[in-house]
C-alpha cells in the first residue's frame, strides 16, 4: 500500500481516538459525516478509478437503511447480520442496473441510477406498508458491539469510534484494491478503454464489479445509519442526496480515495461553520463550493498537497529533491 | 493449416459505410518471422491490425491464430490467446508511472481479483512481486529502467514509444503487431529498433511489422505484404518484393523503395 497511506491511516485513527477528548463539544457532529465519508470512499472508487456516475448511490444507502430496520424491527434479527442482507440486496440490484448500463459505451449508468433512485424514493415514501411511508419508523435497535450497546445521549462517543472505524477500514479495503493488479486495470480503463481492452483487461466486467463494490459501501452506511439514528425516513435518500455525495468526492478530489472523506468532511462542516451568517450562508457555501471546482480541480486534498509543495519549493533553505508518487 | 504457421487469415474484408478498407485480404504467418505489410497510406493497414486484435469487427472473413478462429471475440480474449499490439499513436495511460503503464501490460500474466486485491492475500503479494520483477526487466531491455517511477506523460515522444514497445511486450505474447514503430526516429534510432525486432524473433515471437521504413522493412523482414486501397496486391520476400512491378507503380514518385 505504500508508506504514504499507512501514515495516513494511523494518523486518521489517532486523531479518530483524540478528538473526543480534545474537542467534546463537536466531535459528535462528524457522525454523520463520518457516515457520509463511507459512501463517498465507495463513489470515488466508481469515479475515480472506473471514470462512472452513479445518481442513484442514496438509494443503495437506503437499501442498507430500510433492510436493517426492518429485518431488526419487524423480524427481530440481529444488526449484524440484516448488514449483510442489504449489502446482498444491492448486490442483485446492482448487477441489474449495471450490467445492461455498463456493457455500452457511454454514460448509460448515470441515467440507469437516476431512474433507480427516483423510483427508489417513490418507493421508500409510497410503500407504506412496508416502509412506514413519509413518516418512517422508529425503534430500530441499536448497535450492540461486544455486548455493549451503543445508546445515546451518553453513547455518542461509542458511536463516533465504531463510525470511523467504519470508515478506517473502508479506506483500508480500497487503498488495498487500488494499489493491486485490480486497482491498476481500473486506472488503466479510465485513461483508455481500448487500449486497456487490447491488454487483456475485460473492462465491462472491471466496470461492473467496481459499481457493485461502490454501491455496496453505500449499502453498508445506510444499515450504520439506521441504527445509529434509531429512526428512518425517505428524507435522507432522496436524489438531491446522490448528487451531494458526488458533489463531496468532486470537492474531496476523486483521484485519491482520501478525496471522498476529506469532501465529506468539508462539505458536512462548511454550513456549521458558515451558521453565523445567517440567510447568507448558502450563497456563501454555493460560491465556496464554484471556486473550489474551478480552481482546484484535482479537488482540496491533491490541492492543498499541491500548494504546501509549491510553497516548500519557494522557501530558501530547502532543496526539491523528493521524486514524486502518485497515489 | 500449414503446420508451422500462427496466424491464418482468408477472405478478411472491413468496409466503412462505402469505404472497403480491407478487401479479400489473405496471409498465412508462420511462427517466428518478421512479417512486414506495407502500403500507402490510407492502404488499410491499421485496420488489418485493428480486426486481429478485435479493435474492429471484419465484414467478412477468418482469422485463425494458434489454430483457433479469432474473429469476433473481443480483445481481451485476444490479448489472452496471446496478441499484443502497439499503436500508431501512442497510447498510453497518461496518469500512470512508467512502471504502472508496464505493469498493465502484465495483466494476462497474472490473476489477482477483487477479493484478493482487497485481504491482501500472500498469494497476491507473491504475485504482485513477480510481476513487478517481471516489469523491471521489459523496462532494462529497452534501456529505460531509470525512468520506472516517472509519470508517462511527463516522458519525451521517443521514450514513450519504448514504454508502450516494453508494455506490449510485458504481456509476453507470442505474436507482436507494431505499427509503425519507426515513425520518428532517426536513422540511428531505426537501426536500434530494427536490432530490438530482431532480438524479440530471436526468443521466438513472431512480428507482424507495420512500417514505412522501407530500408528497415527490406533488411529485417522474411516476408512482406503490400496492400493497396485495402486489396493485396503482391506477396514474397522483400527482394522479390523490391521488384514487383505492381509495387514499383504504387510507390512510383515516392523514392520510398
Ligand atoms: N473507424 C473508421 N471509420 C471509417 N473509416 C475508417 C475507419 N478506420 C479506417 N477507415 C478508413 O479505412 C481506410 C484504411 O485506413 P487505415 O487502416 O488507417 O490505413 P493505413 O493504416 O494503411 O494508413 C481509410 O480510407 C480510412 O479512412
Ligand atoms: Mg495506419
Amino acid at each position: 500500500m505504500g508508506l504514504k497511506n499507512l501514515t495516513g491511516l494511523v494518523l486518521l485513527s489517532l486523531a479518530v481516538i483524540v478528538l473526543p477528548y480534545a474537542l467534546p463539544d463537536f466531535y459528535f457532529k462528524l457522525i454523520q459525516i463520518g457516515i457520509y465519508a463511507l459512501i463517498c470512499i465507495g463513489l470515488s472508487l466508481l469515479l475515480g478509478y472506473a471514470g462512472q456516475i452513479s445518481l442513484g448511490h442514496a438509494a443503495f444507502y437506503a437499501l442498507g437503511a430500510y433492510t436493517s430496520a426492518i429485518l431488526t424491527v419487524r423480524y427481530g434479527w440481529s444488526p449484524w447480520l440484516a448488514v449483510w442482507v442489504g449489502i446482498g440486496l444491492t448486490i442483485i440490484l446492482a448487477l441489474a442496473i449495471g450490467i445492461p448500463s455498463l456493457r455500452l459505451q457511454g454514460h448509460y449508468l448515470a441515467m440507469a441510477t437516476l431512474a433507480f433512485g427516483e423510483i427508489a424514493f417513490v418507493v421508500a415514501t409510497a410503500w407504506v406498508a412496508l416502509t412506514g411511508g413519509p413518516s418512517g419508523f422508529g425503534h430500530i435497535p441499536k448497535w450492540n458491539v461486544f455486548g455493549y450497546r451503543l445508546v445515546p445521549p451518553r453513547a455518542d462517543q461509542a458511536i463516533f469510534y465504531f463510525v470511523w472505524a467504519a470508515v478506517i477500514l473502508g479506506l483500508l479495503v480500497a487503498l488495498n484494491l487500488i494499489n493491486s493488479r485490480v486497482g491498476r486495470a481500473l486506472r488503466a480503463i479510465h485513461d483508455g478503454e481500448q487500449a486497456a481492452d487490447v491488454l487483456g483487461i475485460p473492462t465491462a466486467t472491471y466496470k461492473i464489479k467496481i459499481f457493485v463494490l461502490s454501491a455496496a459501501y453505500a449499502s453498508v452506511a445506510g444499515s450504520i445509519y439506521a441504527h445509529v439514528s434509531g429512526y428512518v425516513n425517505p428524507g435522507p435518500f432522496s436524489v438531491e442526496h446522490s448528487i451531494l455525495f458526488i458533489t463531496m468526492v468532486i470537492v474531496g478530489g476523486m483521484r485519491t480515495v482520501w478525496g471522498g472523506v476529506a469532501g465529506a468532511c468539508l462539505m458536512g462542516l462548511l454550513p456549521e461553520l458558515l451558521a453565523d451568517l445567517e440567510h447568507w450562508r448558502f450563497a456563501i457555501y454555493g460560491l465556496i463550493l464554484l471556486i473550489i471546482m474551478m480552481f482546484i480541480p484535482q479537488g482540496i486534498l491533491l490541492g492543498v498537497r499541491d500548494l504546501i509543495a509549491w510553497s516548500l519549493e519557494k522557501l530558501p533553505f530547502r532543496k526539491a529533491d523528493s521524486p514524486g508518487e502518485t497515489e | 493449416m500449414t503446420p508451422d504457421a500462427i496466424l491464418e487469415v482468408r477472405e478478411l474484408s472491413k468496409r466503412f459505410g462505402g469505404v472497403h478498407a480491407l478487401e479479400g485480404v489473405e496471409c498465412i504467418v508462420p511462427e517466428g518471422q518478421v512479417f512486414a505489410v506495407i502500403g500507402p497510406n490510407g492502404a488499410g493497414k491499421t485496420t488489418f491490425f485493428n480486426c486481429l486484435t478485435g479493435v474492429t469487427r471484419p465484414t467478412t472473413g477468418s482469422i485463425r491464430f494458434q489454430n483457433r478462429p479469432l474473429a469476433g471475440l473481443p480483445s481481451h480474449r485476444i490479448a489472452e490467446a496471446g496478441i499484443a499490439r502497439t499503436w500508431q499513436t501512442i497510447r498510453l495511460f497518461e496518469h500512470m508511472t512508467v512502471l504502472e503503464n508496464v505493469l498493465v501490460g502484465c495483466h494476462t500474466r497474472g490473476s489477482t481479483g477483487f477479493p484478493g486485491a482487497i485481504l491482501r492475500l500472500p498469494s497476491q503479494r507473491r504475485e504482485e512481486r513477480r510481476l513487478r520483477e517481471a516489469a523491471m526487466n521489459h523496462l532494462q531491455r529497452l534501456e529505460i529502467a531509470h525512468l520506472a517511477h516517472r509519470p508517462v506523460s511527463s516522458l519525451p515522444f521517443l521514450q514513450q514509444r519504448r514504454v508502450e514497445l516494453a508494455r506490449a511486450l510485458a504481456a509476453e505474447p507470442k505474436l507482436l503487431l507494431l505499427d509503425e514503430p519507426a515513425a520518428g526516429l532517426n536513422t540511428r534510432e531505426t537501426g536500434q529498433l530494427g536490432e530490438l525486432i530482431l532480438s524479440i524473433r530471436e526468443q521466438g515471437l513472431t512480428v507482424l511489422l507495420v512500417e514505412h521504413d522501407m530500408s528497415l522493412v527490406m533488411e529485417i523482414s522474411d516476408q512482406v505484404l503490400v496492400l493497396d486501397h485495402g486489396v493485396p496486391i503482391a506477396e514474397g520476400p522483400p527482394r522479390q518484393i523490391q521488384e514487383n512491378e505492381k509495387v514499383i507503380a504504387i510507390y512510383l514518385g515516392s523514392e520510398a523503395l
